[in-house]
């Protein structure tokens, strides 16, 4: 069984450091997705279905609360997991991402290792909630 | 038989009896690597981040340094048959001691210059305590990679 | 909220910098010329606070910055053409690290916005940003790196 990710983030930096941390814990994934913000993940899912998103949540078009909301509401796309990897300060919004069904959540600055575990658990157990 | 690892040294076993210890970890760090295939395994015990603060220090004693010191310990695992991406990879150390602490302190940049290395070879930590201002012993045994550490009358695996 | 200090913000900048790009800032200790151009990131803040944090260095920092958190080769072509990225994601995870520490009431949330950059064009500009209240200079790679905050009324 392989994996397909998308991550969704406004910096490409980011993006390639995520991907590599990935590709270093050993998971097997088939393809990485790619978009810099809600919207083309959006335009993404709608022609390749993925396993899991990573998200950032502050970004140009459509955040990734507004994305997991319409990731969520759609029932072809319904079934993916959605973490959010995000330096947002606030733990109020912490409540928020859980109510929206998000089912992890790591704060950057964030090491490869704890990319690893975050992605790792999701990936082996479809229905653990990792949200702190 | 215990082999000890002194501070800039590095030693590799093969031998399923042996277990690897290095004492008086401060601000100094302990890279254990461990690769349950070959069943081998290796530590470092080094004092710098980098040998780019003493070339003819590096040159002579590469183990006082994260950099040099790693490359010598991978090449003597690889000598031994161990392969870097199956290794299970822990630190231990890194503490700041007496006037040393701080945002600016040696045992922070000795631990951000490990990660740094592990990163560039593509190397993930499976464990680490670092940090604090306790000091630490670390033993690895050879046997199946079990790592421990020993602090202030303290002993928890790693 | 919590007043910000120039110890939480070098503290932000260097949690930052370790943890996502494995280098370890440190203070300067000899006089280093003024960078005869920089790059500025700038994130903003509104909401419980309002202000707004800027980071400024050349731009061989930031080639440094991306090569080291995509561990590519120093000089690569990648890590040029990834520099102002890097350096727009340091100044907003930084921002997140200062605003986390600033957050002392569970209803505490912020808005941060997204980074847009500039450039210093001269080592008189360099003088200018870094001689401003509440700025503090470090040396990053060899390099220098200043780092300011601003906050103003809500």
């Amino acid at each position: 069984m392989s994996y397909r990710i998308l991550l969704v983030d406004d910096s490409a930096t980011t993006r390639g450091m995520i991907k590599r941390a990935i590709q270093l814990a050993g998971l097997p994934v088939s393809e990485f997705l790619e978009a810099a913000d809600g919207k083309q993940a959006l335009a993404q899912l709608a022609t390749h279905m993925v396993d899991l998103i990573l998200a950032d949540l502050h970004m140009p078009e459509m955040n990734g609360i507004e994305l997991a909301h319409a990731v969520l509401a759609n029932p072809a796309t319904a079934p993916i997991r959605i973490a959010i990897i995000s330096a947002e300060p606030s733990g109020s919004r912490l409540l928020e991402l859980r109510r929206a069904g998000i089912k992890g959540y790591l704060r950057k600055p964030c090491t490869p290792e704890s990319l690893r575990d975050l992605v790792v658990p999701l990936m082996e157990n479809r229905h653990a909630p990792t949200v702190a | 038989m215990n082999i000890v690892v002194n501070v800039s040294d590095a030693r590799v076993s093969k031998d399923t009896e042996d277990v690897l210890v290095t004492y008086s970890l401060g601000s100094c760090i302990a890279v254990s690597m461990y690769d349950p295939i070959a069943r081998c395994g290796g530590m470092l015990h080094y004092q710098l981040p980098t040998s780019t603060l003493d070339a003819s220090r590096a040159q002579a004693n590469p183990c006082m340094f994260a950099d040099t010191g790693m490359a010598a310990l991978l090449r003597d695992l690889d000598a031994l048959g161990a392969q870097p991406r199956r290794m299970h990879v822990k630190l231990a150390g890194g503490a700041e001691i007496l006037n040393d602490s701080g945002l600016f302190s040696i045992g922070k940049r000795n631990h951000t210059a490990i990660r740094k290395i592990l990163w560039q070879r593509g190397l993930l930590l499976k464990a680490e305590e670092v940090g604090g201002s306790q000091p630490r012993t670390l033993y690895l045994h050879v046997a199946d990679g079990t790592t421990i550490i020993k602090s202030r009358g303290q002993t928890a695996s790693l | 909220m919590r007043q910000p200090s120039p110890e939480l913000l070098l503290e932000a900048l260097a949690e930052s910098l370790q943890t996502m790009a494995f280098i370890c800032p440190e203070p300067v200790t000899e006089e280093m010329p003024a960078p005869a151009a920089a790059d500025c990131v700038t994130v903003r803040w509104s909401g419980d606070a309002t202000g707004e944090l800027q980071l400024a260095t050349p731009r061989a920092f930031a080639e440094n910055l991306a090569a080291s958190i995509l561990a590519l080769e120093p000089g690569s072509p990648e890590a040029a053409q990834r520099a102002g990225d890097a350096l727009q994601e340091l100044c907003n995870i930084t921002t997140g690290a200062l605003l986390s520490r600033l957050c002392d009431q569970p209803t505490d949330s912020p808005e941060m916005g997204l980074p847009t950059s500039s450039v210093l064009p001269d080592a008189e500009a360099w003088r200018r940003f870094i001689s401003q209240p509440q700025t503090s200079v470090l040396m990053a790679e060899g390099c220098l790196l200043a780092v300011r905050i601003q906050e103003s009324p809500t």
